[in-house]
Parts: structure tokens; C-alpha cells; sequence
């Protein structure tokens, strides 16, 4: 695909697009609350309205046709939501969660100009008929002793907000009040600071007495639920005469009392005092850079370049210690060597730094996931999440963000009873997924928690027997947690009877696959009847690996350091084998075996010595030791991945040098551990060269 | 020369000028190849090779080329030719090939031809079984003599040498 100067500016369309639709979905959700409370927020509403207009007009001028109809016909909508034209009720709200939606789906449809255009004629339909249905109700302006004058002064949206108030039940008030003209803007800043915090400033009128001695008089609306005397003592320092808006009793309706109006030098209208809340917001600069993630991967390539030239350095200063050399100089030279070595490190966290994002990226579009599902499914879910600002790399929290919307969906459709069910448990009716996320070490732990009916484990053991992943025998020697594991397993979530049990281990195979190839785990634990979690552990980087370095057979290998527990070094004749398999008894504890040289077919003269070392890793809970000929040690190194070409090659994920152009691969242990201890597993290498 | 298999992102050099060919003529096993100039990222010197465990056959093994980890593939078991250790003339192309750039292993880089349409003949005159991932055969001037000479389909003693083209997609393409 050749990148001209369109493809660039695509890109750039579709990345503030991007931003704008999860800032819209944000504003949804907050209105979504604002609307359960009865409380709709004229900010909120405001802002989406903005929102979509500036989308509407960048996808214009991009070209992007269906996305600008589709935004035309949400504004219009939000339009009638903001003037109280249309009531916001939970139809209005799904329309434009749905709305939003769309525009994520037509945007992701990149590289396909068709998709882009393919207009939901349907959906903007929707909208229009849902405009007709608007209630045509009595205004209940018209109950109330307003001014016929002061009203016709009014804005349209100062009128819906006026309604808005008065519908929820609120109390109207005019303060009537003096102002010298010099005084005026900053005495109308100080009434608005005095009011935001118990009531809404709906419009500043011009009063009836005309001006005198530079003075003029102001009437202000306020609306509040605030009690009265709480109103009084608060506007007590600014003065003026409060009077409240009564509804008008059904016999007497007086004729409203003659306005004089006085003409100002400066009329004061309500729209020079408030700031005209329609005005579209001028894009405001912020302190951010967007930078193309593909820079940082060349930043981290550079350091990693660097780190190698260190290497190699070290190995050099280490070379001219042994020769005849000054030892001043070599002192020098060891010292600058140092140094580099130092501000490297600086440099490379800093990078790592830059990469790094807060998980709230991920977590506000599963509120959303959340939100839908369980109107779906008629049942009351809350999320809560905490640890949002927790950070990982980029790519890890964009790849995380698939696997975590695959348990919500879970937790949501197979965890949380409906209401029903959880009343007759004597639950909280609202169910609870809460997702939690913490740094624990060079990983970020995110759990995913729901409180509803836990899983069984008995259930699952008779489900996995069915579906043929296991058999009978084998599962009466697995422990609690190697029985929620089989969850995971492929071919679990296959089995015919779609119960509610195996609903839960639909796709979860999947989910174990994406997290693994993101160098993470899953695993589950589970309070039968109460609650299930999900523990998803995660690399905090993918660019950087605190590795041990070892060799087999003199290819150079290399497993995380965080899943090493310990190396040991053995006597060959103490490895003990049964039924295929190899394990040691280490300190009282059978630890299984894997020979390396066997598992990856390597080939070679093993080194003749009785000693040998074993590493041995834990991986998810489980431990397994790998026979290996020599450790060379710890090391930082820059993991690089491998091409297409050679992704089928299992237990292997990408490569690092080590200084010397050589290359050593990282061991892939959650795999290895796999191939050699799952229970669904077919042995290949029970021992021996092939 | 046609290419019915051309993936979409490869740059279709053959399509601005179908008429001359430009094509980087290289040696595997004392016979001349080449492929379309278009398709070559670039050269380089065979850097030290890691081997990789369980890997594909075809695969000789890693190398490091540029900052990135570069397959490299033996042309010689693509081409079903017989194995020999490197020599020292020996080279890397890097080819584009799908998502990334692999290098394939040839013995010696010889030049750049550029061919006009009727230079070439088309595969099927070795006949219908002729490898798929042949395209063509060219005639070229008085190319660089190789040691051991050129096999097979050469007239000895003349300045006229022939070239196999090969469709990188295809050759790469197959396991």
C-alpha cells in the first residue's frame, strides 16, 4: 500500500475520530447515570452535541460521507434533547448508544471506502420517527405566574431548562436586584460563583425599573432545589429581593403588570451575560503529542542497538584488562563504559515510559460493553473499576482490551443471575462485575470480578468428561484449581449440552490464547454461588525482558526472569522417570522435567558431565524444570519478533542479541509448560531423541 | 511476463512498463537466476546465521539485518537443488514477501539486466511440467562467467546466456 499524502491524512482523520467517539461514549455513560438518578445533565448534553458536530464536520471534510450522515442525524437528535423538545428517556439513550456504535463500526471498516459509505439508512430512520413521537405535553411554563415579557425574552434553551426544572420539581425564583453599571460583570461573576453550588443561573433580565443614579436593575431566574432560607442566606452578602415563582391558581389569572422599558446604553440581553452555551468549542491545545507507535518501536530498536554496543564494549574493556595495557587507561575506559551503561538504562525506561498508557484507555469502553449487555439481558449490572490509572505498554493494553470485553461478556451473560434468581438468593439485586488492576512486580495484575453464581466445580468435572476432554480417572487426581483450569481448555466449550456451566468456558480457550501471546496468563477462582474471578497477569512491557540466558547444545536460549524460581544444579542420577516422564524430587516436592534438547529437537553432543542444571520456572501455578547444559546469566535484553514466516514455530516468541550478532530466542514457557504438563495433552517427547 | 498471483501491496513495476523488464541476476548451483528488480528490498553480506529450533525445513535459520530479525530460506531447497556450504561470494536478497522481508541465500549477485518483452520466452517451452515458479527464460549478453561455467541450457563458448526468472510469490509462497 503506497502512503501519499491521502493515506497520511486518513490516518489522521481516523484518529481523532477515534478520540472523539470515546470521549462521545464517555459523555453517554455519564448521561446514562444522570438519566437513572432522573436527573438530566444540560453539560453533558451540551458537550456530546459538540461533539458530534465537530465529527460530523471532520468526516465531511475527509470525504467520509456515511459517517457525516450519521452524525447529522445524532446531532439533530441531541439537538431536540438539549431544547427539552424530545424527553430523555432509556429508547432516546439506546439510539444513541447505538449511534455511536455505528460510527466505531464504520470507522473500523478502514481500507475499504464501500464499508466507510455504507449508510444505515434504517438507523437514521429510527431517529426521525423517534422525533415524531416526541410527547406533545402540556408546557408546564403555562402553570406558572412567569411574565409573558420575561419569558418571550428568554432563549429557547433557557425555556427548556426552566421546564426542565420545573418538571423535576424544583423551586423558580426571581432575585430582582441593583447594579451599579460598572459593577455589572463582575457582580454577575460573583452571583454565578455564589449559585453553582445550590443552583442553576438560568437568564439575567433586563428589570422593569428603569435605570437611576448609574444604576440598573437585573432580574435573575434561578432554579434550585436548595430550600429556601438555605437560598436566602447564601445570596445574604449580594442583595437584592428574592421572590419565588408561584403556580398560578386555577381561578385568578391577573393580567400580567406593564413593563417600562428603558432603553440601556448597553443592553444587557442574557446572552452577553452568560456565555451562549451552543457556541461550539474552539479546539483547545493541550499539552499532548500523537506520535505513530511504529516511532517508538524504532526508538527501542535504537536502544536496543545501543545495548548490544555496551555489550560489546564490556566484553572489550574485560579483553584489555587481561593485556599489557596502562592501567589507567583501562580504569578510564571501564568507568566510561559504566557511565554508558547507566544513562542507557535512563534512556531506555524513558522509552519505555513513552509507551506506556493508563488502562482507563481500556476500562471506559467496557462500561459501555457493560451497560449494553445487561439491557439486553434485562438485568441489573453495575461496573466498578478500580486501579484505572495503572499502566502498561500500548500494545499490551491494546491487545488486552479484546480478551477483557470476552469476560465481561462472561460474567455478564453467565455469571449474573437475572433478578429473579438473586432475589430468591437473598442478593443485591444489582449485580457487580468489578475489574481491578495493580502492578505486582515487573507485571500488571488486572481481576475481573462478578458476584454472581460462581462456578461449580463438580459440574465442571462432569462437563469436561462428556465433552471428551478428559477422562473420568484423570479427574479424580486434579486439585480444585487444575479443575477450574479446564476451563480453558479447547474442546471444552464445545460440549453439546449448553449449559450454564459450559456457557461459561465458551471461548475462554481463545481468551487464554490472545493473553498468552501477549507474554501473560489467565486463570480463574471461583466461589461456588457467590462470586468467580479472573486473574489475567501481564507483562508491563513488551519491549524489554529482564531474561536468564542459557545454552542447549550451544543454541542460546533465553525465559523471563519472573518466572524462574530457582536453578539448581543436579546429578544426572537423580532424575527419577515414570511412565514417560522425567521429575526430580526437589527438597520434598516432585518437580516434573522437561529436556529441552528433546522438546526442540535440537541436535548435538550433550556435554559429558554428571552435573546438570536445571531451571526451574513457574508458570500459572505450576512448576516444571528445565534440563539445560550451561546458565550464562542475567541479562536485559531487547526482544524482537519474529517474522510471519516462523510463527508456527511453538515455544519460541521472538528473539534477542545478546552482543555478538548471535541470536538467542526466548523461551515461550506458558506454552512449554503446556506442551509438557496439561492435562488435554498428547506426549511426543516421552524421552529420547528423535 | 504475466503474474496472475501479484498480492495487492507488492508494487507493480510490471505494470507501468510491460515492455522492458528489470531484473537482478544472481547464481545458485553454477545457474543463473533472477528476479524482478521491483521486489528486492536489498543486499547484504551473509551476516552469522541462528539456527532455529523446530522450524520449517526451508529454513536455514535468523539472521540480523538492519535492526530486524530476517528469516533466512535456502533457495536451494526451494529450488530443489542439492546442499552446499556458503561461499564466500555468497549473499542475502531481501525480498518483500506478505508482511515482511525474508532474505533468500544465493551464492553470488551478478548484475542488473534489463530485458525487453521478446527477450524472454515464456516457461511453457520446457514444457507443461516446467516449475510454477518459473516465469520465463531470458537471453542476455555476455553474462558474468561463473565458475564451472553455465549448466544445463547454455551453447558453449558464446556470449549469449540464458537467465531463469522466477515469480518471487510463488517460489516463496509454497511450504
Amino acid at each position: 500500500m503506497t502512503g501519499g499524502p491521502n493515506d497520511e491524512s486518513r490516518e489522521q482523520f481516523l484518529a481523532e475520530a477515534q478520540e472523539l467517539i470515546e470521549t462521545l461514549s464517555h459523555d453517554l455513560l455519564l448521561l446514562d447515570q444522570a438519566e437513572r438518578q432522573g436527573d438530566a445533565n444540560a453539560e453533558v448534553l451540551n458537550d456530546l452535541f459538540r461533539g458530534v458536530h465537530t465529527l460530523k464536520g471532520l468526516s465531511g471534510m475527509f470525504g467520509f460521507t456515511a459517517v457525516a450522515r450519521l452524525a447529522h442525524a445524532l446531532e439533530d437528535q441531541l439537538e431536540r434533547l438539549r431544547m427539552g423538545r424530545a424527553p430523555l428517556t432509556g429508547e432516546a439513550l439506546d439510539l444513541l448508544f447505538h449511534g455511536v456504535e455505528r460510527f466505531s463500526q464504520l470507522l473500523a471498516t478502514t481500507g475499504d471506502a464501500s464499508g466507510l459509505d455504507a449508510i444505515p439508512e434504517g438507523f437514521v430512520e429510527r431517529i426521525h420517527a423517534l422525533a415524531q413521537a416526541d410527547a406533545h405535553g402540556r408546557d408546564v411554563l403555562h402553570d406558572y405566574a412567569f411574565d409573558p415579557e420575561s419569558l418571550a425574552a428568554l432563549s429557547a434553551h433557557e425555556e427548556h431548562r426552566l421546564r426542565a426544572h420545573l418538571v423535576k420539581g424544583d423551586t423558580v425564583y426571581r432575585l430582582v436586584v441593583a447594579l451599579a453599571v460598572v459593577r455589572i460583570d463582575s457582580a454577575l461573576v460573583e452571583l454565578k460563583q455564589i449559585l453553582a453550588p445550590i443552583a442553576e443561573l438560568i437568564a439575567v433580565l433586563p428589570g422593569i425599573r428603569p435605570e437611576e443614579h448609574g444604576a440598573i436593575e437585573l432580574e435573575a431566574l434561578i432554579a434550585t432545589r436548595t430550600p429556601e432560607t438555605e437560598l436566602r442566606s447564601a445570596l445574604a452578602t449580594f442583595g437584592g429581593n428574592l421572590f419565588t415563582v408561584r403556580k398560578r391558581s386555577g381561578a385568578s389569572l391577573l393580567p400580567p403588570a406593564p413593563i417600562v422599558h428603558v432603553p440601556h446604553a448597553s443592553p444587557v440581553s442574557a446572552h452577553s451575560v452568560l456565555p451562549e452555551s451552543a457556541a461550539l468549542a474552539v479546539r483547545v491545545p493541550t499539552n499532548l503529542v500523537r506520535v505513530e507507535i511504529r516511532k517508538l518501536d524504532e526508538l527501542m530498536d535504537l536502544v536496543g542497538e545501543l545495548g548490544a554496543v555496551r555489550t560489546s564494549l564490556a566484553g572489550l574493556s574485560e579483553q584489555l584488562r587481561a593485556s599489557a595495557v596502562d592501567p589507567e587507561l583501562i580504569a578510564q575506559a571501564q568507568r566510561l563504559e559504566r557511565s554508558f551503561g547507566r544513562q542507557l538504562a535512563t534512556m531506555q525506561n524513558a522509552v519505555l515510559e513513552v509507551r506506556r498508557v493508563p488502562l482507563s484507555q481500556v476500562f471506559d469502553k467496557l462500561a459501555v460493553v457493560v451497560r449494553n449487555l445487561a439491557r439486553e439481558q434485562n438485568k441489573d449490572v453495575q461496573l466498578v473499576v478500580s486501579g484505572a490509572r495503572t499502566e502498561v505498554d500500548k500494545l499490551v493494553a491494546e491487545d488486552v482490551a479484546d480478551p477483557l470485553v470476552h469476560l465481561i461478556r462472561n460474567a455478564v451473560d453467565h455469571g449474573i443471575e437475572s433478578r429473579q434468581e438473586r432475589a430468591d438468593k437473598g442478593k443485591a439485586s444489582l449485580g457487580t462485575v468489578h475489574i481491578h488492576a495493580f502492578t505486582k512486580g515487573s507485571n500488571v495484575v488486572i481481576e475481573v470480578r462478578d458476584d454472581g453464581r460462581g462456578i461449580d466445580p463438580a459440574a465442571i468435572r462432569k462437563a469436561a468428561v462428556e465433552s471428551g476432554v478428559v477422562s473420568e480417572a484423570r479427574t479424580r487426581g486434579l486439585s480444585r484449581f487444575e479443575i477450574f483450569d479446564l476451563l480453558f481448555v479447547p474442546g471444552f466449550s464445545t460440549s453439546p449440552q449448553v449449559s450454564d456451566v459450559s456457557g461459561r468456558g465458551v471461548g475462554l480457550d481463545v481468551v487464554r490464547t490472545n493473553v498468552r501471546r501477549i507474554g501473560g496468563t489467565v486463570q480463574v477462582e471461583s466461589e461456588t454461588g457467590l462470586s468467580t474471578t479472573f486473574v489475567l497477569t501481564l507483562p508491563i512491557t513488551l519491549a524489554v525482558l529482564s531474561a536468564l540466558v542459557f545454552s542447549v547444545r550451544g543454541h542460546r536460549l533465553v525465559v523471563p526472569l519472573a518466572l524462574v524460581q530457582e536453578v539448581v544444579r543436579i546429578d544426572r542420577r537423580a532424575i527419577q522417570a515414570i511412565d514417560g516422564r522425567e521429575l526430580l524430587d526437589l527438597r520434598g516436592a516432585i518437580l516434573p522435567l522437561s529436556r529441552l534438547v528433546d522438546l526442540l529437537c535440537l541436535r548435538g553432543e550433550p556435554p559429558a558431565v554428571d552435573v546438570q542444571h536445571v531451571i526451574v520456572l513457574s508458570v500459572a501455578n505450576r512448576r516444571l524444570g528445565l534440563l539445560v547444559d550451561r546458565i550464562h546469566g542475567q541479562q536485559e535484553v531487547v526482544v524482537k519478533p519474529l517474522g510471519e514466516s516462523l510463527r508456527g514455530v511453538r515455544c519460541i516468541t521472538g528473539a534477542t542479541e545478546l552482543g555478538d550478532q548471535r541470536l538467542a530466542f526466548v523461551l515461550d514457557a506458558a506454552a512449554l509448560a503446556e506442551e509438557v504438563l496439561s492435562v488435554g495433552a498428547t506426549r511426543a517427547h516421552a524421552g529420547g531423541t528423535p | 511476463m504475466s503474474n496472475p498471483q501479484h498480492s495487492v501491496d507488492r508494487p507493480a513495476a510490471n505494470a507501468q512498463t510491460p515492455a522492458v523488464h528489470e531484473l537482478l541476476a544472481f547464481d545458485v548451483a553454477s545457474t543463473h537466476y533472477a528476479l524482478p528488480i521491483a521486489c528486492v528490498r536489498g543486499v547484504v553480506r551473509l551476516p552469522p546465521v541462528t539456527e532455529v529450533p523446530r522450524s520449517p525445513e526451508r529454513v536455514l535459520g535468523v539472521i540480523k539485518v538492519r535492526g530486524q530479525v530476517t528469516t533466512l530460506i535456502d533457495l536451494r531447497r526451494l529450488l530443489r537443488l542439492p546442499h552446499a556450504p556458503p561461499l564466500a561470494t555468497a549473499r542475502v536478497l531481501l525480498v518483500e514477501h506478505g508482511s515482511e522481508v525474508l532474505g533468500l541465500l544465493v551464492d553470488a549477485v551478478l548484475r542488473i539486466h534489463r530485458l525487453k518483452h521478446d527477450e524472454i520466452e515464456p516457461a511453457s517451452v520446457l514444457g507443461s511440467d516446467a516449475p510454477i515458479y518459473l516465469t520465463g527464460i531470458g537471453r542476455v549478453q555476455a553474462p558474468m562467467p561463473p565458475p564451472g561455467g553455465i549448466r544445463g541450457t547454455a551453447s558453449r563458448g558464446s556470449a549469449i546466456g540464458l537467465l531463469l526468472l522466477l515469480d518471487p510469490d510463488r517460489l516463496l509462497g509454497t511450504q
